[in-house]
Formats: structure tokens, sequence, C-alpha cells
């Protein structure tokens, strides 16, 4: 699946300023391709996310995936396309904290007819990532890594075209970053997998071909 | 997973947030229900009294206490001629009319009756022994003088059956034919008697529609020395039916029927009842009642109609009550009383539902964050919408289910502390009876199925609705400016 960024500009209102955040962005990122976003805290990169993910409305410019103008969508029509097609992993990891961990990775699919199937499905790679044996705990008992890779596995859950993972491996100790990585390369690889990350780590930025800097 | 058994599971592994909404949702309810129960019970307690004697108004004339006699009038009630009663049958506004002469007759008891009452009712002064010795009952006498306090006339009246002195009431004397006197008693515990229409309609202290559950018979139109009892004043004499029982100067009544009048408040309530015309002959004082019941047209202008009826009796005095008069009598509510009250109860349930609204409100608004998630991984807002207002639904339902059990539970209490007796002036009991009278108005919280739905519906209507207006106003947020809440 492809992504179009447009002259994407964002900015907020703050008091009776307005701060930009990033101004006239335009970037194409191919069907199969991994493109890492990184650059220092505060230049955007977790917005410039949201927005190629339809979570918030850019001040001006476009998004456009796979020719599908994400302007142009109502609420529902982007949240079927958000639940359908990506899969969104935040920074902090925003899991629900009354839920089990398998209810949370479950969450997406939780009134899906299919909800088993899927389920199976992601319980192999919950064994991968060595979160399996933790499937039912609520996520306050569970360490910053493993509510991670909680949030990883619920953003996997739709088999999705696009995953945008926001600091993904923030904080994962390099055994299980490095699994993170090799993870999303095999999904990019094997199923053709679009990849969006964004990292401020310029280690984890140098594992992959395709970069942006954001900001200076 | 359903979307029922999700929101459940919401609501379950959340026990905190949905305990605070269900104790609102609970107290509020409980008030709601509790203040109309109480208002409704209490109006029902205080036009009981009214709506059993089938009347609209019950018209009295009130004056100085008539003199002692064997057979007398209650304090302070003035006879009314019964033509002056055909007259406001004549009334444009009047539907229906109909007297009843209300009596204190110091009776003289039977030796069986004497028996009869050895053992019966602790609180029953049984009566008068038939011997040559003044009797003199203990503890006050009717108009709350101490007994031992009062005059008791011996002998010396040459009349039989009148007062040995006006100024002593409770001692007469007899006299044999030779104007002897033979005996003299005094009693202290007079019968209420009652004198009714022998031909009952749906007015008065009993009517057509009491009959239903009458022990024996009614009266008919040729009865004369016959007698009905209140069940409990029978149970308490241990009277039976084809039993005699001595009225005033009228010996050997005999019992034809048994009435229970129940527990409540009976304007014009009796131990005994008898006919009519021997309730006239028994007073000596012409063709006159002293109660009178009247039923009026709907939504007529009842001052208006109290005005013709004064103007119908000549007479300024008149005492005329309706269902108003009497709340703002036993309940000590003027008009802006009540009016106040009114305004207190609209004022608790509109507290009551906003504070519902906002806890409602406020619960869902918290849950931005959560929200935002939801609509992040996909949930539409169709579903989220559906989601809330499942879960709202069910915090009302159980909620309003567990403040109307509350609700129902202070009023029963509340209940049990309010008891309002009927206004001197309509209860026919001496102050000195001790009797157990029917004079007290006790509200009775009845289940009503209506209001405890209408109840739970209204807490889940309003919970929902709530949570639909915060959610509606949730989903106004991008997904992201949504989860920053979290």
């Amino acid at each position: 699946m492809s992504i179009k960024i447009e002259g994407i500009s964002k900015s907020f209102q703050s008091l009776d300023k307005e701060l930009k955040v990033f101004e006239n962005i335009n970037l194409e990122i191919k069907d199969g391709d991994i493109l890492v976003i990184f650059g220092k805290s505060g230049a955007g990169k977790s917005t410039l996310l949201s927005l190629i993910g339809g979570m918030d409305i850019p001040t001006s410019g476009k998004v456009i995936l796979d020719g599908l103008d994400l302007s142009k969508l109502k609420s529902d029509a982007l949240a079927k396309l958000r639940k359908e097609k990506i899969g969104y992993i935040f920074q902090s990891f925003n899991l629900l904290s009354n839920l089990k961990a398998i209810d949370n990775i479950t969450l997406p699919v939780i009134l899906d007819k299919d909800k088993d199937k899927k389920v199976n499905k992601i319980m192999e790679l919950a064994q991968e990532i060595g979160i399996k044996d933790r499937l039912t705990h609520l996520p306050g008992e569970l360490s910053l890594g493993e509510q991670q890779r909680v949030a990883i596995l619920r953003a996997m859950i739709n088999s999705p075209k696009i995953i945008l993972a926001d600091e993904p491996t923030a904080h994962l100790d390099i055994e299980n970053a490095t699994k993170i990585i090799e993870i999303f390369k095999k999904l990019n690889k094997e199923l053709g997998v679009t990849i969006v990350l964004v990292t401020d780590h310029e280690g984890v930025a140098s594992k992959f071909e395709q970069r942006f800097r954001l900001g200076v | 997973m359903s979307l029922l058994s999700f929101s459940i599971k919401n609501i379950l592994t959340r026990p905190r947030r949905s305990l605070v909404s269900l104790a609102g949702i609970c107290i509020s309810i409980a008030l709601f229900i509790s203040v109309i129960l109480i208002l409704k019970s209490a109006q029902a307690a205080f036009r009981k009294p009214l709506q059993d004697a089938g009347a609209d108004m019950i018209v009295q004339l009130q004056g100085e206490p008539c003199v002692w006699s064997i057979v007398k009038l209650p304090t302070d009630l003035n006879p009314i001629p019964i033509k002056l009663v055909d007259k406001m049958k004549s009334i444009d506004e009047v539907v229906a009319v109909d007297g009843a002469l209300i009596t204190w007759a110091f009776s003289i008891p039977t030796k069986s009756q004497n028996q009869n009452t050895q053992g019966a009712h602790d609180n029953y002064q049984s009566g008068i022994p038939m011997n040559e010795d003044v009797h003199v009952n203990e503890d006050v006498h009717m108009d709350g003088t101490p007994l031992k306090d009062m005059p008791v006339q011996k002998k010396g009246n040459e009349s039989k059956g009148q007062p040995c002195d006006s100024g002593a009431p409770g001692s007469f004397c007899e006299v044999d034919e030779q104007g002897k006197h033979t005996s003299t008693h005094v009693s202290f515990s007079p019968i209420v008697v009652v004198g009714v229409n022998p031909e009952p309609g749906e007015l008065g202290p009993i009517k057509k529609s009491d009959l239903k559950d009458i022990q024996g018979r009614y009266f008919t139109k040729d009865d004369n020395s016959v007698v009905i009892l209140d069940k409990e004043f029978a149970r308490t004499r241990n009277l039976k039916l084809e039993d005699s029982i001595n009225i005033g100067k009228r010996l050997e009544n005999k019992v034809i029927g048994i009435i229970d009048s129940g527990y409540d408040a009976k304007i014009a309530g009796a131990q005994v009842f008898v006919p009519l015309k021997v309730a006239i002959e028994m007073t000596e004082r012409g063709d006159i009642v002293d109660i009178v019941f009247v039923k009026l047209k709907g939504g007529v202008d009842t001052a208006a109609v109290k005005q013709k009826i004064k103007k119908a009796l000549a007479n300024e005095s008149v005492t005329i009550t309706t269902s108003r008069d009497y709340l703002s009598s036993v309940a000590g509510f003027s008009l802006l009383a009540q009016g106040l009250m009114l305004a207190i109860f609209f004022i608790v349930i509109l507290i009551s539902f906003l504070f519902i609204a906002k806890t409602a409100f406020g619960s869902v608004l918290e849950r931005s964050g959560e929200v935002g998630i939801l609509r992040a991984v996909g949930w539409s807002n169709s579903n989220i919408i559906k989601l809330i207002v499942i879960e709202n639904s069910i915090l009302g339902l159980f909620g309003g289910l567990l403040g109307s059990l509350l609700g129902y539970l202070a009023s029963f209490i509340y209940k049990a502390n309010l008891v309002s007796a009927l206004p001197y002036y309509l209860n026919p009991y001496p102050p000195c009876s001790q009797y157990l009278v029917k004079t007290l108005a006790a509200p009775r919280v009845g289940f009503s199925l209506s209001v405890f739905l209408l109840t739970i519906l209204l807490a889940v209507i309003i919970q929902s609705l709530s949570g639909l207006l915060a959610i509606i106003r949730i989903l106004k947020l991008t997904p992201v400016n949504a989860t920053r809440k979290l």
C-alpha cells in the first residue's frame, strides 16, 4: 500500500499563538517499502505519523493512501481504513488499563466473527516475541517492554497493509528490539507490508535503508 | 464477543468507576422515589377519610358545647335540621347529599354485657356495674378534666333518664313507677352512636359499596331496636350477631350486623350504627343531623358552592371541609406551604435527574482517552456509541433498581413515623375514649409497579442519554486528541 504526502503542514493553536510543527512536507512511500522517520525530539515525527494514519487532520496538505485522499473520508470510513489496512503502534502504548493483555491485543477485532482465527494467528507471534505467558495480565502488571510488545501485537492482529510504529523499540532491550525489527523486516519481505517507523535513535534508523530526517 | 458482553466486562473491570456511577444513580433515584412515595401516600392518607365517605364536602355546624344528656351530640357539634339538608340538594353543583347523626350515648350496660366485658380489651373501660352505688370510672372526663375532680351527683333528679345535674355529665338517675329512686348510673365512656340512612347510597359513613363485607345484614326501613356494630368494638365488647346492647335509654337493641370499617380514620365512624330515625328519637331534638356529606359535580368551584351552602343554611358559622381544607387542617399545610411543598418536590426531581445526568456525563467524558484508542484501532463511531449507551443503560438499570428499593425502604421507615389524627371537628370520639379509635390517617406505602418501572426506565433513559451526549462530544475530537486525555 503506497503512501503519498503532498505539501503537508501542521500547526497548533496555543493561546493566541500558532505553533508550527512542520511545514510543506512532501513524501512518497511506495507499496512494500520500509521508511524510518527520524529526528530530534519535538521535530513532529509522531504528529506526522498520526497524520499518515488518519488519526489527526493536517492544517494543510494531503495524505493519500493507495490513491485515497484521507481528507475526503468521513470518520467511520477512516476508522474502517485504520482497522483493515493500518496497524498503529503508539509511543505510549495506549493500552486500556482495565483489560488484560490478550483483550488489549484483540480489541480491534473483538466484535468480529472471525476473531478466533485472528487470535490463533497472533498467538504464534506472541510466542515469537516472548509475551505469550504474560497475556492474562493487566497492563499495569507488565513491564514497559512487555506493554510495548502487547501494543505491537494489537497493531498486527488484523494483518495490516501498513504498519505505523511510533518508537516501537524505545522500551525494549537490545535482544527484543532486534527481534521486533526482524519481525517488521520479515512482514515487509514476506507479506509486502509497508512500514513507517518513527525513532529518534540513530542506531535503529541505521538498520533501515530508507530514512527521512524531520527537522534540523 | 458481543457489544453487550464487552460492556458488562467494561463495567466489571472498572469496579470503582462503576460503583461511583451506581451510587450516584442510586442516591438520586432513592431520593426521587422516596419523595414521590411519601407525598403520594401522605396525600392519599389525608384524602382517604373523605374518599371513604364518598364526599367532596363535609358540612357541620359548630358552636358552644351542648348541654349534657344521656344521648348528646359530640362536643361543639350543633344540629342541622333535615329540611336544610334537603335545601342543599337543590344547589345546582351538588350531585348528592346525605346526612348522619353522630351522638355520644351514655349507655346502661346489661348484666350480660358487664360479664362479657370481663377480660375484654385491656384499654376498654367496661362500663357501669348495676348497683346502687355510684361508680366512677378512672382516667379523665370527655372534656379532659380528671375524673377524680369531677362533681358526681348521686341522687336527686326525679325525671327518669334525665341527668341528675346538667353540670355533672355522666350521672343520671332512674326512678321506679312509684317515682322512687332505683339506681344511679354513671358512665364517662360513652358509646359513639351514629344514625345512618337505612337506604345507603354512595355517600356517608356506610355506603352501599361497604355492604359487601358486612357480617349479618344492613338496616331495613322498618328496623327499630337493632344496631350494627363496628367489628373492633364488637370484638372488645365480645358481642356477636343476635346479642343485645343498651344504648342510652334504649335497652336490648339486637345486633343485626357487624361491619369492618378498617384501620383508617373514618369521618362519622362509629362504634354502633343505628337507623337515622332511631338516632333522632334518641337525641330528642327533632329532625336533625349533625354532619352532612356532599358530593359535587366534577370541576365545580368549591368556594362558590361553600357560599351557596352557607346561604342555604343561613348560618355563617357553618364548617365546610373539603379534601384541601382537610389536608391543611391535618397536615398543618397552608396553601402557601402546599405550593412550597410542590416546588420542593419538583426541585428534588430536577436535582435528582441532574445529578444522574452530571454523573453519567462526567463519567463518560473521563473516558475520552479510551474512546480515542477504540477509534485508533478501528472501532466505528456507531459501535462506540452503542457501547457507551449499553454500559450506561446497564448502570441505569441496576442503579435504578437499587435506588428504587432504597427509596421504598426510606419511605417505609418514614411512614412508620408519620401518623396524623383526624381534625377534632371530624372526629366523633370523645377525648377520653378508651376504645381503639380509628381516627388516625396512617400513610401506606404501597408497591406500585408502574412507579417502580417508570423510575427504572427514567434512570436508564437519563443515564444513557447523558452518556450519549458525552460520547458525541468526545467523538468530535480526532483520535489523537482524544488519546491525549488518557
